[in-house]
C-alpha cells in the first residue's frame, strides 16, 4: 500500500516536472521582455524591473534560471497576472471554488445516473429500455456541449422562463465568500435570506451542471453496462444464483461492487473530460469559474495567467488520477496483499 | 466407404464478408455510415449542393428565418444570418472545413501516434519511459485547455489549431499503439517469428501490426469525432477558423449573440456537428464490435 | 421416490435464425445417493442440462419438460423465486473453473457465511464456527487464516475444496459437479473425487459427476449417461458401458482413453472419431452423430429413438453394437 502511494507520488512528481519544463521552454520561445511575461508591464529601467530581472535569474545561465523557475513554481509563486497584477495564484484560488463545486455537482450527476441506466441497461440487456438508453447515451456521448448548453437556455431559460441564463446567483443576493462554495455559502448565510438564496444558487447551478455531465454520463452509462454484461456473465454470478442469493443483491452487490472496479478508473478520466468541458460550460453559462478565467486570460494574452492557471490545472488532474490509481488499488484485492 | 454427401459443408467466409456479415447485423452502424457518407458526398460536392455562395450576404433578407416557419422563405430554406448569408449554404460548405480538417488532423495524429507507439513498444527501458511520461504530461493537461493553450501560444487560426488538436490526440494513439504491442509481443506466435530470426522491423510490419490494426482502426474513428468536436469547440471559442469561414463551430459563436432573435442560427449548425459526430461514432461502434475477435456471431 | 426425475427436458435459445435446441428432449432419473455419471464432448449439452436443473439458465432461454421433480417436488409447477429458493435449498453445483466460480472481491470466509445465513445461520459467531467446520470437512488445513484471504491467494485445488465446502454447506440432497477436476493438476483431480465421493458416502448426498473424461467415471459412479449434440445416446450401469459399450459413440469415447502398462498394445494407435461435434444450428439430419459415425449408413438419416436393451440400458442407434465387441476389439 504504502509502495503504490510512494510510486504515485514519483510520477505525480515527474508530470508535474514535465509540465513545468514544457512551460519553461515554451518561455524561451516567447516573444517579448521575459519580465513583461512574468510581472506585467514595468517600466525598463525602473528599480522595480531590475528586482524582478534578478528575481528570474536572468543574469544567470539557462540552467540556473530553470532551477530559480522551478523553485519559483513549487513555492506556489507563478508570477502576477498581467490584467489585474494581482497574484497568479491568488486569482486561481478565487475562481477555483466556482469549478469545483460546477464539477462536483456535475460528477454526481454523472455518476449517479450513468451508473444507475448502464446497470439498468444491462439487466434489461437486448430490450426496448436497453436500445434506449444505449441511443440515448450514444448521443449524449456526440454532443457538442457548447452547443447543447445553448439548446437548453434557449428551451429552458428563453422560452420557459424556468432557470436562468448565466452567473452563480442573482444579484439581488450579498453573500459572502466564505467557502466559495455557492450552495455551502448560501447556506451559511441563513439568517439573511433563509433558502431563497440557497435555491436561487440551486437554480443557476442546474443547467451548467447537466450540460457538463452529459457527456460524462452517457460514457459512464456505456462502460458500466458492458462491464455489468461481462461480470454477470462470470461463474461467481452462477454460484451466487444457485446458493439462493436475490436478484436484487447479485447485481447490487456481486455484480457492481466487481464492476466497479474497472469502472473506477473510467471514472478517474473522466475528470480530465469534465475540466475540459468545464472551459466550455463556464464561457456559455458566464460561469465566473477556472474555465472561463483561462479563456479570458488566452483573450488577453496574460501569459503568467495562462502558465499558472495550466499547471494548477494539470496538477489538479494529476492527482485526480493518483487518488484514482490508489483507489484502484483499494478496492481490487487482487492487488491487495499479492503474495 | 461410399461417399455420399448427405450432409452439407459449410462453407467458411472470408476475412472482409466476415466482418461485414457482423457489421450489418448492427443497424445503427449501418445508418452511421450512410449518413457519413452522405456528409462526405456533401462536403465533396458543396459548390453543386449549396444555393449560394456561403459568405454572399442579401442584406434585404436579414434574420430570415427556415422556410417551415410562417415568416420563412423558400428560397433560403434554413433562413439567414444576421448578415443576411443563407444558412444552408454556409452549413453545406462548412461541412468541407469541419470533415476535412478533422481528416487532416486524425491522419497528423495518427501517423506520428503509430511512430511514437511502435518505438515505445518495441524499445524499452530509458525511450520507452521517456515517451510515456511526454504522453502522460499530454494527456494530465484537459485535451481542450491544451489545444487553446497552444493555440494561445502559437496564435490563433486554422493551421494552428489543426496542430494544436493534433498534438491532443497522439498520446491516445502512442498508448493504444503500445499495449497493443506489448501484448502481441508476449503471444507465442510473436515468440515462434522471433526464433526464425525476424528483424524488429519486419516482426512489427509482418507479425504484429496486422495483429493491432482492429483496435486502431477504432482509435481512429474515436479520434475522428473527437478532432471534430475539438476543432469546432476551438472555432466556438475563436481559436480555430476564423469568420468568415463557415466552420460549424465558428458559425456558432458568430451566432451566439443572436441567441434570442435568431435561435435558428444557433440550433442549425450544432444539429449538423450533432448528426456527424453522432454518425462517426455509430460507425466506430460498428467497427469495434465487428472487429472485435472475441465477440461471437 | 427419486431424488431427481427429468421427462423430456429440452431447451432452447433464441439466435437470429429463430430457437435452436441445445438440449433435446432429456429423461434420467436419479436415485437418492445415487452418483450418477454424465459424460460427452464439450457441447454436448451436459453442462446445459445442469444449469436447467438449478434454474440458472440465462432468462432469454426457453425450457420445456414433461416432468422434472427433485426431492419429490415438481419444479414446474413452482414459479420463478420459488423454484430457485427450492432449488437453493436441496441441491447444490460446482463448476468447472473454482477460480472464477469464487467472487474476487470478497473474502472466502464473506462468501461461506452468505451461503449459511442464506441457510438460517444468522448468528456471526455461529457462521464463524460452522465456515471453519466446513473448511476442516473438505480438508483445508489452517481454516481460519483461509477464511480471511481471497480466492487469488489460494491454489485452484484449494478454491475447489471452498467451493464444495459452499456446496455442502445447505446439507444439499444432490450435489451436481460440473467438471469439477478439469481444470486442476491430475494428483489433485484424484483427491477432489475422493472427497465428493466421501461426502456422498458420509451424509446420503446424491452426486451428478458431469465430465468429458470417462475414465473418471469408471471407479466412481453406478450408474452413466453419455450425451452428444444435445442428446442423451446411451444411459446405463457404468459396468454395462465400460465392458460393453452398445452405442458406437460409447465405444469412440472408451477408445480414446489412452492405456497404459499392459493394457497399451505397442504400435496401436488411440481412436478419434473424424471430425467435430456439429454445430448446434446446423445439426445433421438424422441421428446426430451420422456424418461422424463408422457405422452410419443410409438409414441413419431417419431419426433414431432411444430404446431399451435388455440387460443393458438405452441405447440411441439404429445399429448398436453386439455385446462384448469392445473385448473382440472388432473393428467399428
Amino acid at each position: 500500500m504504502i509502495l503504490i502511494i510512494v510510486r504515485q507520488l514519483i510520477i505525480l512528481l515527474l508530470s508535474f516536472l514535465g509540465i513545468t519544463s514544457v512551460f519553461f521552454i515554451l518561455t524561451q520561445f516567447l516573444p517579448g521582455d521575459p519580465v513583461a511575461v512574468n510581472f506585467g508591464n514595468i517600466a525598463k529601467g525602473s528599480a522595480e524591473y531590475q528586482q524582478a530581472y534578478l528575481a528570474l535569474g536572468l543574469d544567470q545561465s539557462l540552467l540556473q534560471q530553470y532551477f530559480i523557475y522551478l523553485s519559483r513554481i513549487f513555492s506556489g509563486d507563478f508570477g502576477y497576472s498581467v490584467v489585474t497584477s494581482r497574484p497568479v495564484i491568488d486569482e486561481f484560488m478565487t475562481f477555483f471554488p466556482a469549478t469545483f463545486e460546477l464539477a462536483l455537482f456535475a460528477s454526481i450527476i454523472a455518476i449517479v445516473f450513468g451508473v444507475a441506466l448502464g446497470v439498468l441497461a444491462a439487466i434489461k440487456r437486448n430490450t426496448w429500455i436497453d436500445n434506449l438508453v444505449m441511443s440515448a447515451s450514444l448521443v449524449g456521448y456526440s454532443m457538442p456541449i457548447f452547443w447543447w448548453g445553448m439548446l437548453l437556455i434557449i428551451f429552458f431559460s428563453l422560452d420557459l422562463n424556468w432557470t436562468p441564463v448565466a452567473g452563480r446567483i442573482s444579484y439581488v443576493f450579498d453573500i459572502e465568500p466564505r467557502t466559495g462554495l455557492m450552495l455551502v455559502d448560501t447556506l451559511l448565510a441563513y439568517s439573511k435570506y433563509e433558502f431563497i438564496a440557497f435555491f436561487d444558487a440551486l437554480k443557476h447551478l442546474i443547467l451548467p451542471s447537466i450540460v457538463l455531465a452529459t457527456v460524462p454520463l452517457a460514457a459512464i452509462a456505456r462502460m458500466t453496462r458492458s462491464s455489468m454484461i461481462e461480470v454477470l456473465s462470470a461463474d461467481y454470478i452462477l454460484t451466487a444464483r444457485a446458493k439462493g442469493v436475490s436478484d436484487w443483491k447479485i447485481i447490487w452487490v456481486h455484480g457492481l461492487r466487481n464492476a466497479m472496479i474497472s469502472l473506477v478508473t473510467i471514472i478517474g478520466l473522466q475528470s480530465s473530460v469534465l475540466l475540459t468541458g468545464a472551459i466550455l460550460t463556464e464561457t456559455i453559462f458566464a460561469w465566473p469559474g477556472v474555465g472561463k478565467w483561462m479563456v479570458e486570460a488566452i483573450y488577453r494574452r496574460d501569459f503568467p495567467t495562462i502558465q499558472g492557471g495550466v499547471i494548477l490545472i494539470a496538477f489538479f488532474v494529476v492527482l485526480i488520477n493518483a487518488a484514482v490509481d490508489v483507489t484502484y488499488n483499494i478496492i481490487n484485492p487482487r492487488l491487495r496483499r499479492r503474495k | 466407404m461410399i461417399e455420399v454427401k448427405i450432409y452439407k459443408d459449410t462453407p467458411i467466409p472470408g476475412r472482409f464478408s466476415q466482418f461485414w456479415k457482423k457489421f450489418r447485423k448492427h443497424k445503427g452502424a449501418v445508418v452511421g455510415l450512410v449518413v457519413l457518407t452522405l456528409i462526405i458526398l456533401m462536403a465533396a460536392f458543396s459548390p453543386l449542393l449549396a444555393p449560394f455562395d456561403p459568405t454572399e450576404q442579401f442584406s434585404d433578407y436579414l434574420r430570415y428565418p427556415p422556410a417551415w416557419s410562417n415568416d420563412g422563405i423558400t428560397r433560403h430554406l434554413l433562413g439567414t444570418d444576421d448578415l443576411g448569408r443563407d444558412l444552408l449554404s454556409r452549413v453545406v460548405y462548412g461541412s468541407r472545413l469541419s470533415l476535412g480538417l478533422s481528416a487532416l488532423v486524425v491522419v497528423i495524429a495518427t501517423v506520428i501516434g503509430v511512430a511514437l507507439g511502435a518505438l515505445a513498444g518495441l524499445a524499452r527501458g530509458g525511450m520507452e519511459y521517456f515517451i510515456l511520461r511526454v504522453m502522460d504530461v499530454i494527456l494530465a493537461i484537459p485535451s481542450l485547455l491544451l489545444a487553446i493553450v497552444i493555440v494561445a501560444i502559437i496564435g490563433p487560426g486554422l493551421p494552428n489549431a489543426i496542430y494544436a488538436v493534433a498534438i491532443v490526440l497522439i498520446p491516445h494513439f502512442v498508448r493504444i499503439v503500445r499495449a497493443s504491442i506489448k501484448e502481441e509481443m508476449a503471444k507465442d506466435y510473436v515468440v515462434a517469428a522471433k526464433l526464425d530470426g525476424a528483424s524488429p522491423l519486419r516482426l512489427f510490419t509482418h507479425s504484429i501490426f496486422p495483429n493491432i490494426l482492429p483496435p486502431l482502426i477504432v482509435q481512429i474513428t474515436l479520434a475522428f469525432s473527437t478532432a471534430l468536436v475539438d476543432i469546432a469547440a476551438l472555432g466556438f471559442l475563436g481559436m480555430g477558423a476564423q469568420p468568415p469561414n463557415p466552420e460549424w463551430g465558428t458559425i456558432l459563436s458568430q451566432s451566439r449573440a443572436f441567441i434570442q432573435l435568431a435561435p435558428w442560427t444557433v440550433t442549425i449548425p450544432g444539429l449538423a456537428i450533432l448528426i456527424t459526430v453522432l454518425s462517426i461514432n455509430l460507425f466506430g461502434d460498428g467497427l469495434r464490435d465487428a472487429l472485435d475477435p472475441k465477440e461471437h456471431p | 421416490m427419486s431424488l431427481l426425475h427429468i421427462e423430456n427436458l429440452s431447451v432452447e435459445f433464441p439466435t437470429h435464425k429463430g430457437y435452436v435446441r441445445v438440449l433435446d428432449k432429456v429423461s434420467l432419473r436419479m436415485k437418492e445417493a445415487e452418483v450418477l455419471g454424465v459424460v460427452g464432448e464439450s457441447g454436448s449439452g451436459k453442462s446445459m442440462m445442469a444449469l436447467a436443473v438449478m434454474g440458472l439458465l440465462s432468462p432469454n432461454a426457453r425450457l420445456t419438460a414433461d416432468y422434472m421433480s427433485l426431492n419429490n417436488q415438481d419444479l414446474m409447477k413452482l414459479s420463478g423465486e420459488a423454484r430457485r429458493q427450492f432449488v437453493a435449498q436441496n441441491a447444490s453445483i460446482i463448476f468447472q473453473e473454482p477460480q472464477s466460480s469464487l467472487n474476487p472481491c470478497f473474502t472466502i470466509g464473506a462468501q461461506i457465511r452468505e451461503t449459511l445465513k442464506l441457510h438460517g445461520v444468522r448468528q456471526r459467531r455461529k457462521q464463524q464456527e460452522q465456515a471453519i467446520e466446513l473448511l476442516n470437512a473438505v480438508g483445508i488445513n489452517e481454516p481460519e487464516t483461509r477464511l480471511r484471504q481471497y480466492p487469488h491467494q489460494l491454489s485452484g485445488g484449494m478454491n475447489q475444496r471452498v467451493m464444495i465446502a459452499m456446496a455442502v454447506a445447505a446439507r444439499p440432497k444432490l450435489l451436481i459437479a460440473d467438471e469439477p477436476t478439469t481444470a486442476l493438476d491430475v494428483t489433485i483431480q484424484a483427491q477432489i473425487i475422493e472427497l465428493l465421493l466421501d461426502l456422498n458416502r458420509q451424509h446420503g448426498m446424491g452426486l451428478m459427476l458431469i465430465t468429458h473424461d470417462f475414465a473418471l467415471l469408471s471407479e466412481s459412479t453406478q450408474r452413466v449417461c453419455v450425451m452428444y449434440s444435445g442428446q442423451i445416446m446411451e444411459n446405463a450401469s457404468t459396468r454395462n458401458i465400460l465392458e460393453s459399450p452398445r452405442h458406437p459413440y460409447s465405444r469412440a469415447l472408451l477408445e480414446s482413453i489412452p492405456h497404459i502398462g499392459e493394457r497399451h498394445h505397442k504400435g496401436q494407435r488411440l481412436y478419434s472419431l473424424k471430425g467435430i461435434i456439429p454445430a448446434i444450428d446446423h445439426l445433421p439430419v438424422g441421428c446426430r452423430l451420422g456424418p461422424r459415425c463408422p457405422r452410419a449408413s443410409k438409414e441413419c438419416v431417419k431419426t433414431p429413438r432411444l430404446e431399451t436393451i435388455e440387460n443393458h440400458g438405452l441405447v440411441r442407434c439404429h445399429f448398436p453394437l453386439a455385446k462384448d465387441s469392445l473385448a473382440k476389439g472388432s473393428e467399428l
